[in-house]
Parts: C-alpha cells; structure tokens; sequence
C-alpha cells in the first residue's frame, strides 16, 4: 500500500516538473488558445458597429418618419418604408444577444416579436392611450407592428385619416430608438465584464454567447419557417405566422440573421474583416472537420434562398418542397452546434449548479 | 443537509423544479409519487428542516431520522431528471440512519431521558456507514476503469480545457497532459481511498488526500454541497478517541457538562447479521447489474444510476419529437420547451427511459384532440409518436440515437434489454 503511495507521488511530482518545463515551449494552439480573444473580437468589432448600426438606422427610421409627419407625401412615406426595411434588417445582427444590456431591456422581444396581433394594434389606436411596455402589448409593438402598420393596403391614406394612427406609430419607434440608445449607451460599461467572462459557470457570458447563438439558430429556424410552413401543424401551413408579411422581406431576413450567426461563428467583424471565432476554438480543440462542416452548411443556408424566384408566402406555397428541403437541412445542422459544438467547449447547459454526474 | 435544503429553497429550487414543470420523469415502478399541489410542494421541504435540525440535535432521534429519510426520498422520488449520486447516498444514509443509536450520547434525547444514554455503541453501527462510504468511493473508482476514462481522459478533458482563460494557471488546464494525471489520480484514489482509510497507519495522509480532492472537485466542478458531506462523512473512519476530542471541544464551546468516553463493543444478534447481510449483498450487487445487459453502458444506461457512477460522462443530445397522424401522414414537430424544462430537456435527450416517457406524455396529450389551425381544424384520433435522436458521447461526433421510423408508443419502457436503440 505504501508503494502505491509512493507512486502516486512521485507521479504528481513528475508531471508538475514535466509540466513547468513544458510552459517554455508553448506553441501548440490546443494549450495557448483563449476563450478571451473571442470575446474580445465579438465585443469589438461585431458588437460595437452592429448596435451602432441599427442606432443610425432606428435614428434614420425617426427622421423619415417625422418628415412624413411634416409633409405626408408618397415620397417621404416611402423613404420611411426604406428607413425601416434597413433597421429591420440590422436588427438581425444583434437579436440574438441576451446577456448584459440587451437582458436588461428584452432587447430581442422589445422589437422583434411576430406574428402582430393587429386586432390589439387597432384597439391601442382606437383608445389613443397604452402602455406599450406591458406583456400584453409584445405582440403590438416593435417592427412587426410596423409591417403592419406602414404595409398594409392603403397604409398612407389610413395614416393620414388618423391622428391616433399616426401617434401610434410614433410611439413604437420612440420606444424602439429609447430602447436602442439604451444598449448602445450600456454596452460599453458591460463590456468588460462580458471579455472577462470566460468562466465554465452556466450563467457565465461566454456560455450565455454560445447558449444564445444556438437558441437563436433554432429560434430562426421554427419561428421564421417552421411554424408558417406546417412543421408545427401536421402540414396545415400557417401563413399568418409568416415574419414580415405585408412587406414581404421574410427571405431577407432569414439571410440577414443567418448572416449575423455565421460572422459569429467565424469571429468576423461586422464589416467582413476575419478574426478569432468558435471555429478557432474549435481547431484549437482539433475539430477542424466540425469547424468546416458548421461553415459550409451555414455558406449554403446563406446562398441557397437566392434562387428563390419569388417572396417567401408564395414560395411556401407554390414550391412547397423547396422550402421543405430547406428547412430539412436547416434542421439537420442544428445537432452539429448545439450537440457538437457545445459538447466539444464544455458548457453546461444545465441550470443548476447543482450538477455532478 | 440542514445547509443544503436551505440552500434549495432560497434558490428557488422548489419552485422551479418541482412546482412549475408540466410533467415530472418518475422512477419506473415509482410513477405514483407525485408532487404536492402549488406551494404545498414547500411543506416538505420545510419539514425536512426540522427533521435535520432534529438530528443535529439528537432530539426525537427515530422520528427526525424517519421523516428526514421519508421527505428526502419522496422528493427525489419525483423527478429522475435531478438524480444524483449524492442524493441517492444521503437517502441511503438517512435510511441507515434510523436504525443507528446516533441519539444515544452528546443530544437532547439523552437529557430528556437519562435512561438512554450510553456511551458505547456497537461495531456494526459504525461498520456500516463505512462500508457504505467505501462503497461510494470503490465503485466509483471501478467505474472509471474505462477506456474513455484511462486512455482518452474523456470526459475530463473537455471538462478541463474550459477553463483555460484561468491567469498563469490556464495552460495547464488546457493541456491534454493534464487530462490525464487528473483522470489517473480520479481512478487510484477512488479504489485504493477506502483502504487508506480504514488503516490506522495511512489514515491522517488519506484524509489529507480526502481533502484535498474534494477541495479541487468542489472547485472545478458545479457540484453544490456534497464535496463538504464527503469531507465530513469520511471523519467516521477516525478512532472513537478522535471523535470524543471534538465532542469535548463542543462541549467547552457550548459550556455543557458531559461525562465522556465513548467504546465500541462488539455486538452479535441473528438478526442484524441477517438484515445487514442483505444491505450489503444489495449494495456491492446493485452496481454491477449493468452486466445482465448487452451493448455499451454509456449508450444505453440500462444500469446507470444507483451504481455511483459520478462525472464519468460527457453526454449532449438532440431529439426532435414528431407527432404523426397515421392516415394523412401529417406530423406535428415538438418544440420541448413548451412542456419540459431546460433540465428535463437536457436529461431526456440523452436517456432512452426518459425519451420514451416523454414520448407516453405526448401520445396521452395529443390522443383523441381537436387541433385548431386558424381556419383549419384536425381531430387528431390515435397518433404514433417518433423522435430523431442525436447523441455524442464524450466528445465524439454525434451518432444516431433513435430512428424517427420507430413507433415509440409501441415499446414498453421496462428493464429489459433497449433492442430499438441504433448500435452504438
């Protein structure tokens, strides 16, 4: 029994010898990587710009709007329409947070619930007063609201009939802007913290980013296709569940968000620029095939609606199988980030700190 | 254990865990244990704090001890999707418990009643709750004598490199080297621990090492209270001397007189021979019942809990239930987090009893149903219920789990060998 003492011994001390010996001649990224510098590239250099580009556009969205206001014409009405599709469309870089100040405001709830419930809508602007901070105005506000309000047949002249009408629509990008300059304004305190955040813990923001960045994936997948398409349903589809419907931009912003999840993954600014991403990490942890595969399928995601030969209401229901195969594939990839992935970084996903086995 | 309710409560475990969920995975043959409603779910708990506090007390010893062992087994009873280990061993514990004289020195029940104050006890008291902590540790340790375990250092391995951003420390934990010194220290300490123990020449060095590794799991892993209940169960294999010194140190500290001395005696009754027999038998069997069963243990896990098999996998899974009327073919695709929680989800992916029970609930809820779509409405008859599962073991890229062609309402969830389960 003492031998086997010994031997345990002498074994620690080996490997802390080996072990202090080694540390001069790191090289090997599965040793030297950092879950930091992923932090620190998405903080930087897709965070920042991101939230800064839909402040430019949510303020852009304002502006239009309230030169319609000035002078109602078709020309600043449709200015307005534009100002929002581009808001709309940033938005879809940074939806997927949650954690820091966008917890704080419910950022991705605040302006990107769908579908609208436009009897509630009409009946806020019938009554000319709301609260529309309340749970049950989230289906009457944020762009969704606005699809519907500035979208819809005859929108203008609805608009220029009703001063509560057009009080509404204020209201909801007032609150929008208020909400945008508030992550903004909060981020950079919350930075810090969140580069640090490199803990194992499941409340810890880097398990919050990869808890978040899977969740959105599947989030696009059912809500902006699945469900419309009568995954949900038996087959029946469900096309008042479709993102965007009166404008219909729902491709676009399928693309945009999936746009967003890739340069993530990669660790790409938002401009394009490369950086450190999952996929480092995940060469780091010698799982360069599972890094690819992850990229290719998400390459393919991107491209592939550009085929597409017509909005995605009628695409669901004209060429039913082509959205069908789409979705399958969409569906296929989530097992290789929320199981690969997130098993090969050691995240648990568990709630409770009461794990163990 | 007082500390650990506590904690649960204030945590807001109870409700959480117990109160909200829609549906609870029950242990088979244990299906009618069931939650009370609302917040009376709270009672047993609070209860249970005045059942630990009763036999830190030593007072009304058999009935703390009995309600402690019966509200901490009802309310693992209710969900398996909280098992642990731990818990499995403090309701073993708790069990032992009742039947040990754990009153009969230093407690309010030998005031109240002088009569039954003894300082002796007999051997098999404390024999027992050594062999069972003996238990924990050896099985553990035989358990981890694995390939995955010994020659891959998995699970270890992912677990270790996450915390590689760690200053100055962080390389080391990311280095596969690592790994495997912790891996190999694991398994050595498991098996040979008991034994160093139980030696009064080894036992000071063994419990330095008791220490230190439950210091370092406390540390690294998210494991609550039980590397403390470990430290302090193992103080058992200490002499009745040793014991006796912090009684009087209490007791100084307390200001309560006390005449001490305790003797262990050894004590023969065919009874307790017969009845211990059986524990034991039971306990060193239990473990090892995984055999009587073909295919891999890890992907299967038919003989996984009750055999203390602690943090020897790292298991993900993806499982997509399908709801499919057989005559249109239609399917309904799950989304699980409308009825389990992030728990639940995460322990039913991965485990084939909690798949197909997930699988009954579904069939019960959608069965005989008028689904309304909008305009469009379905009555859904008899439906069959699928699931495509993924999972990846220890790092592995994922392997198919379960074939969505199988009818899951058609294969009873029994002890049998899990045959519709794909090959690992």
């Amino acid at each position: 029994m003492r031998n086997i003492k010994k031997i345990v011994f002498i074994g620690l001390a080996f490997f802390i010898l080996s072990a202090s010996c080694k540390k001069k001649e790191v090289v090997d990224p599965e040793i030297t990587f950092e879950k930091k510098e992923i932090m620190t590239q998405l903080a930087d250099n897709y965070i920042v710009p991101s939230i800064s580009k839909v402040q430019t556009d949510v303020n852009s969205l304002s502006t239009s709007w309230q030169s319609f206001l000035f002078e109602p014409t078709q020309e600043n009405f449709d200015a307005t329409k534009e100002s929002w599709k581009a808001a709309y469309k940033s938005f879809q870089y940074v939806k997927m947070f949650d954690f820091g100040p966008f917890m704080e405001v419910g950022y991705a709830n605040a302006l990107g619930v769908f579908p609208s419930d436009t009897n509630q809508i009409e009946n806020n602007i019938s009554a000319g007063t709301y609260d529309l901070a309340t749970v049950s105005n989230i289906s009457a506000i944020g762009f969704s609201a606005l699809d519907f309000l500035l979208f819809q047949e005859n929108a203008m002249t609805l608009l220029n009939n009703s001063t509560n009408r057009k009080a509404y629509v204020s209201a909801l990008i007032s609150k929008m802007k208020t909400e945008t300059d508030y992550v903004a304004t909060n981020w950079s305190s919350y930075s810090s913290t969140f580069k640090d955040g490199t803990g194992t813990s499941s409340t810890s923001p880097f398990s919050m980013l990869v808890n978040a960045f899977c969740k959105d994936y599947e989030i696009t997948k059912n809500a902006k296709i699945g469900i419309p398409l009568g995954k949900q349903s038996l087959g029946i589809q469900r096309l008042d569940y479709l993102e965007a419907p009166k404008s219909g931009i729902g491709t676009e912003l399928i693309v945009e968000n999936l746009k967003g999840l890739r340069k993530i993954f990669s660790g790409n600014s938002l401009a394009g620029a490369s950086g450190t991403g999952f996929d480092d990490y995940l060469i780091a942890l010698e799982k360069q095939s599972l890094a690819s595969t992850i990229e290719s399928r998400f390459d393919y995601l991107i491209t592939e609606p550009s085929s597409w030969t017509a909005n995605l209401k009628n695409m669901m229901i004209n060429s039913t199988a082509t959205i069908d195969s789409y979705y399958t594939y969409f569906h296929g990839t989530v097992v290789f980030i929320k199981t690969d992935m997130s098993s090969a970084f050691g995240i648990l996903i568990t709630y409770q700190d009461n794990d163990g086995d | 254990m007082l500390f650990g309710t506590l904690r649960f409560i204030s945590k807001g475990w109870v409700a959480e865990l117990y109160i909200n969920p829609k549906f609870h995975f029950t242990y088979l043959g244990f299906d009618w244990v069931k939650p009370l409603s609302g917040n009376w779910m709270y009672l047993p708990f609070v209860l249970l704090v005045f059942a630990c506090v009763g036999i830190i007390l030593g007072a009304f010893y058999r009935l703390s001890t009995f309600a402690f062992f019966l509200l901490f087994t009802y309310i693992e009873l209710l969900d398996k999707s909280y098992y642990l280990n731990h818990y499995y061993f403090v309701s073993l514990i708790g069990f032992l418990l009742i039947f040990l004289p754990a009153n009969r020195f230093f407690s309010v029940d030998s005031l109240r009643n002088p009569a039954i104050s003894s300082v002796k006890t007999h051997a098999w008291t404390i024999w027992i709750l050594k062999f069972q902590l003996g238990c924990v540790y050896f099985f553990a340790g035989v358990a981890k004598l694995n390939s995955d375990w010994l020659f891959d250092a998995q699970p270890l391995k992912i677990w270790l490199q996450a915390y590689r951003d760690l200053p100055y420390l962080g390389w080391i934990f990311a280095s596969t080297f690592t790994a495997f010194a912790f891996s190999w220290f694991g398994c050595i300490y498991d098996l040979t621990i008991p034994f160093f123990l139980s030696s009064s020449k080894t036992r000071n060095y063994a419990y330095f090492f008791v220490i230190v590794f439950h210091l370092v799991t406390w540390i690294l892993f998210p494991i609550g209270v039980f590397p403390w209940v470990m430290i302090f169960s193992t103080l058992i294999f200490f002499s009745a001397k040793f014991h006796e010194n912090i009684l009087l140190f209490l007791s100084k500290l307390l200001k309560i007189k006390q005449v001490s001395s305790t003797f262990v005696q050894n004590y023969k009754s065919k009874m307790i021979v017969i009845l211990l027999s059986i524990y034991i038998f039971l306990q060193v069997v239990i473990p090892f019942r995984y055999l009587l069963y073909d295919g891999n243990l890890f992907w299967s896990e038919e003989g996984m809990r009750f055999s203390w098999r602690v943090m020897l996998m790292h298991k993900e899974g993806f499982s997509t239930f399908y709801v499919k009327d057989k005559k249109t073919k239609g399917e309904i695709e799950i989304d699980n987090t409308k009825f389990l929680t992030n728990t639940q989800i995460d322990q039913m992916s991965t485990q084939p009893d909690f798949i197909l029970q997930y699988a009954n609930f579904l069939k019960n809820r959608f069965s005989d149903t008028l689904l309304v779509f909008g305009k469009n409405s379905f009555h859904l008859k008899n439906p069959s219920i699928h699931v495509e599962s993924f999972v990846s073991l220890n790092g592995r890229p994922h392997k198919l789990f379960i074939d969505k062609k199988l009818d899951l309402t058609l294969i009873k969830n029994n002890l049998g060998n899990r045959t519709w389960l794909e090959k690992y």
